[in-house]
């Protein structure tokens, strides 16, 4: 356990939801850590889905799910680390909208992520497998034991459970295992907008997978739902066989894979080893894929650890264009009606359910090619200069933000930085660039001045660096 | 002696011949001004097909030859989506250079046909590398770092070379794409990566009575001037401080480009927009030279070749897209007069398997291993370069074996077109035997 301070906070509240606003940091800090974090990860599954209508694949019908989404980000409050794993999920099991070409099969999905994001991982890929969305946007609803189609199997195992390569640099499965794998998910259709199996399309004869290793699973009829539509019970389930895999350490494959993954989205790249078979221990619990690898578990002992608080897991990964359009809202209680977003979201390379392909969004400093950091600066130009909010747009109060009693521009300089959480990392030659912004002006009651100069230098503290990172 | 000037020195004898008469369009507007124009040194142009082209459906065999049943192998692989092809045809390339078989492009490549009827279009088959990925995103990193395929990626194979050749103040790559593409990770580099320039600003308040465009740019300037400073900040807070300041000040020297008129013009699709933009800059460089931006090299991506299903309908319309729009820009370069010192290579991270899956509503491919490429350009030597795959041999995973390493293909460009001989071993870490499509 860690001191629990204003900072931890602002640093828990930013990685596991989308950024503290100023009015809950002491709220948090009172709970205590146990009881934040188990708070926060412990959510029951929610049911609400994007307003994405039938066979609707228009452009305004993408900009209807995607401003409802971000509006429910950016208000989270309680469920603010369920909606940061739909948008974890979402990128993880990616699926787009310009493939899928239905609103509503993109709005299922969301629900998938929202309703199973925080539970059973056995639950959740088995959802994920049967969804439309997916069914079509990695033509699993076209595999058939007569013409079967490998690319739902191949990105199962290479992107979504198992990864390419292990911990080692082992490779994790053989092309043969692919074409297996594909033979199990035979048999699904889209009708009525859900995910139907049908068995007169499936392969039912025996598959093996992982052939030749300790954990294969075969020959047998593996798959996920027998003819009544039941899941499968393990070792004939094809998800219980992937649960079983192990890695040339001979440790489960799954658990590290996934926590690999989720330390270097909510902390900092390359984990070591030791850290990863520490946190995968609750999640793991007694290994059986029924009532066990609950993700909740998985989270809690993320946040619950000493090192999500270190230096190297602050300020040191680049926050994605929906953690940055977000936070800076919160931050500076910008209301809008969120008609803007969709634009914005697009032009700083993350439009919401349309990731450029099955890998997801490429993260990091790639966030941050030139077009892209631009666009970041109009984003927060845009709301800087926010004055509206019934039409298309933005509104920001300054006053909210500063104390117009100041007498001094470096007192208006360090309280906004202070209101944006990085007071402490802008180097000083930057902060005083910051102050000569303006121009001796010493009167913050006048209009002029706040209108002109503070919201300036809110857009300029929007586009330095350290606003970029959490 | 610089890196533009020996590259221009060695070609400027063979060039001179090679000026071809502007376009009317362009002449009015160029006028006397071509006289004096000179063009900016060894420009490359990089072309990805992302998804995984289908080069079997992309240089075609048309016939059997004994001991070669290239045709009718094709035929029973693929009964949707064999393309039907007459011999001497007008896509015909003529014949494979070992096996004999005559070879043509698929017949929506009608454009590029023409220039390889010129001698300006060099197709090379069989490119791949041993043990080969299934897998789009490593494929990608192998073909993105220019190293074995038992490596992992680090660093792109161009981004070694621009860390090789540059500074960290220059900035001479544009990638016009969403987010920079990894063939450029380098350690030192700078690479600017935008879809179009106009968005190339800085934004301001749209209230013209709050607008502070000079302080504001002044102040941002001077901020990123400390945030690139080592002795002021470190880790991710000085990568992003330097890359920032160096986008600053190149902002002004890009201002000055506009689209101009371009054969493009007429195609609204994204991979023609793109090379629009790249066009423009090269039109700029070439009618300013004193005040140019000094960007040589460029890459561009069309999406889309990831044909699982109704490859059919899909790929023509993808050939028929990167026909004319590789075609255009040539044009481009021709009105320009520097169109022999402009190479544009395409590449795709892996082609697809011989057979087609599916059925006749909606055939397609799995992904597979060999493929092909084009290298088009005034100074290109046109052909056929290497023969197609054995369709009745194939890999264990029913995919066509590959003859040519593609960092072959790399080393021909480092060392023939960007540098000189021996200079594509440090970049990528081994020596490889170079192509002759360049001279």
């Amino acid at each position: 356990m860690v001191t629990w301070n204003e900072e931890n906070v602002v640093h828990l509240l930013s990685r596991a939801g989308f950024g503290a606003k100023p009015q809950e940091i002491s709220g948090w800090v009172k709970r205590g850590q146990a009881l934040s974090v188990n708070l926060l990860c412990f959510q029951k599954g929610a049911t609400s889905k994007p307003p994405g209508k039938s066979n609707d694949s228009t452009q305004a019908g993408l900009e209807s799910i995607e401003t409802w989404w971000f509006k429910r980000m950016a208000t989270a409050n309680t469920r603010r680390l369920q909606e940061k794993m739909c948008l974890f999920w979402h990128d993880h099991f990616a699926s787009s909208f310009d493939v899928v070409k239905n609103a509503l099969w993109m709005s299922l999905q969301n629900r998938v992520f929202r309703l199973h994001g925080l539970g059973s991982f056995k639950t959740l890929v088995f959802e994920v497998t049967r969804d439309p969305a997916m069914l079509e946007f990695l033509d699993g609803k076209t595999n058939t034991k007569n013409r079967p189609n490998e690319n739902y199997g191949r990105e199962l195992q290479e992107l979504f459970v198992l990864g390419v390569t292990d911990l080692n640099g082992t490779e994790n499965y053989t092309q043969n295992d692919v074409v297996q794998l594909a033979r199990c998910l035979t048999g699904w259709q889209i009708v009525s907008d859900e995910g139907v199996f049908t068995p007169s399309r499936f392969d039912g004869g025996n598959k093996t997978l992982f052939s030749g290793k300790s954990y294969q699973v075969g020959p047998a009829n593996i798959g996920l739902v027998d003819s009544s539509g039941a899941l499968l019970p393990g070792p004939q389930n094809l998800i219980d066989a992937l649960f079983g895999h192990r890695d040339s350490d001979g440790e489960r494959t799954m658990p590290r894979f996934l926590a690999k993954k989720l330390w270097e989205y909510f902390a900092y790249p390359n984990p070591s080893k030791a850290l990863l078979d520490e946190i995968v221990v609750p999640f793991v619990g007694a290994g059986n894929p029924d009532t066990d690898f609950v993700i909740s578990n998985l989270l809690q002992a993320i946040f619950l650890h000493d090192e999500f608080y270190s230096d190297q897991a602050k300020s040191s990964t680049v926050k994605n264009p929906v953690e940055y359009a977000a936070s800076a809202m919160r931050a500076l209680r910008v209301t809008s009606n969120y008609k803007p977003i969709p634009e914005h979201l697009l032009a700083m390379g993350m439009e919401l359910f349309n990731p450029p392909s099955v890998n997801g969004w490429n993260q990091g400093l790639a966030w941050l090619s030139s077009g892209q950091l631009l666009s970041r600066f109009a984003f927060g130009q845009a709301i800087a200069a926010g004055r509206i909010t019934s039409t298309d747009g933005f509104k920001l109060v300054p006053k909210q933000s500063f104390d117009d009693s100041s007498t001094s521009a470096d007192a208006v300089v360090d309280q906004l930085l202070a209101k944006l959480h990085v007071a402490d990392a802008v180097p000083p030659g930057a902060r005083q660039a910051l102050i000569d912004y303006f121009e001796g002006a010493t009167n913050f009651k006048d209009p002029a001045v706040v209108e002109k100069k503070v919201r300036g230098a809110i857009a300029l503290m929007l586009e330095l660096p350290e606003f970029q990172l959490h | 002696m610089s890196i533009d000037r020996r590259s221009f020195l060695k070609r400027s004898a063979a060039t001179a011949a090679a000026f071809a008469t502007p376009h009317p369009l362009l002449r009015a507007v160029l006028g006397s001004s071509l006289a004096h124009a000179s063009p900016p040194g060894a420009i490359l142009v990089l072309v990805q097909l992302e998804g995984g082209n289908d080069g079997l459906n992309t240089i075609i065999p048309v016939d059997d030859v004994a001991g070669f049943p290239q045709r009718s192998t094709y035929e029973t692989k693929r009964p949707n989506l064999q393309v039907a092809l007459t011999s001497g045809g007008p896509t015909s390339l003529g014949a494979d250079p070992a096996k004999g078989n005559e070879l043509a492009l698929h017949p929506q490549l009608v454009e590029v046909k023409s220039r390889f009827d010129e001698g300006k279009l060099a197709v090379v088959n069989g490119v791949g590398y041993s043990n080969q990925s299934l897998s789009h995103f490593r494929s990608e990193d192998i073909w993105f770092g220019g190293l074995s395929s038992s490596q992992p990626f680090s660093t792109g194979w161009f981004g070694r070379w621009l860390d090789s050749e540059y500074t960290s103040t220059d900035l001479v790559a544009v990638d016009v794409n969403e987010t920079l593409n990894p063939l450029f990770t380098c350690t030192d580099c700078n690479v600017l990566a935008v879809t179009d320039l106009d968005e190339f600003a800085l934004p301001d308040d749209p209230n013209p009575l709050y607008q502070d465009p000079v302080a504001k740019k002044l102040a941002l300037q001077t901020a990123y001037g400390y945030e690139a400073d080592p002795l002021e900040t470190s880790g991710v807070q000085l990568t992003i401080g330097t890359s920032g300041s160096v986008l600053l000040d190149k902002m002004d020297v890009y201002e000055a480009v506009n689209l101009g008129p371009s054969n493009l013009q007429g195609l609204t699709y994204s991979l023609a927009k793109r090379l629009r933009q790249v066009s423009s800059i090269l039109r700029y460089d070439t009618l300013n030279p004193g005040s140019a931006t000094g960007a040589r090299f460029f890459h561009v991506r069309i999406g889309g070749f990831d044909t699982h299903s109704n490859q059919g309908t899909r790929h023509p319309d993808l050939m028929d897209k990167l026909s004319r729009a590789l075609d255009a820009f040539y044009q481009d370069t021709v009105d320009l007069g520097i169109s022999s010192q402009v190479l544009t290579l395409t590449f795709s991270e892996f082609g697809r398997r011989v057979a087609e899956n599916g059925g006749p509503s909606n055939a397609g491919t799995d992904h597979g291993a060999a493929s092909v490429l084009f290298a088009l350009g005034g100074g290109v030597q046109g052909g056929i370069y290497g023969t197609l795959p054995d369709l009745t041999d194939l890999d264990d995973k029913g995919n066509l074996k590959f003859h040519t390493d593609f960092r072959q293909v790399y080393a021909t460009v480092i060392d023939k077109w960007l540098g000189s001989p021996g200079d594509h071993v440090p970049i990528l870490g081994g020596s490889f035997s170079t192509l002759g499509f360049l001279t």
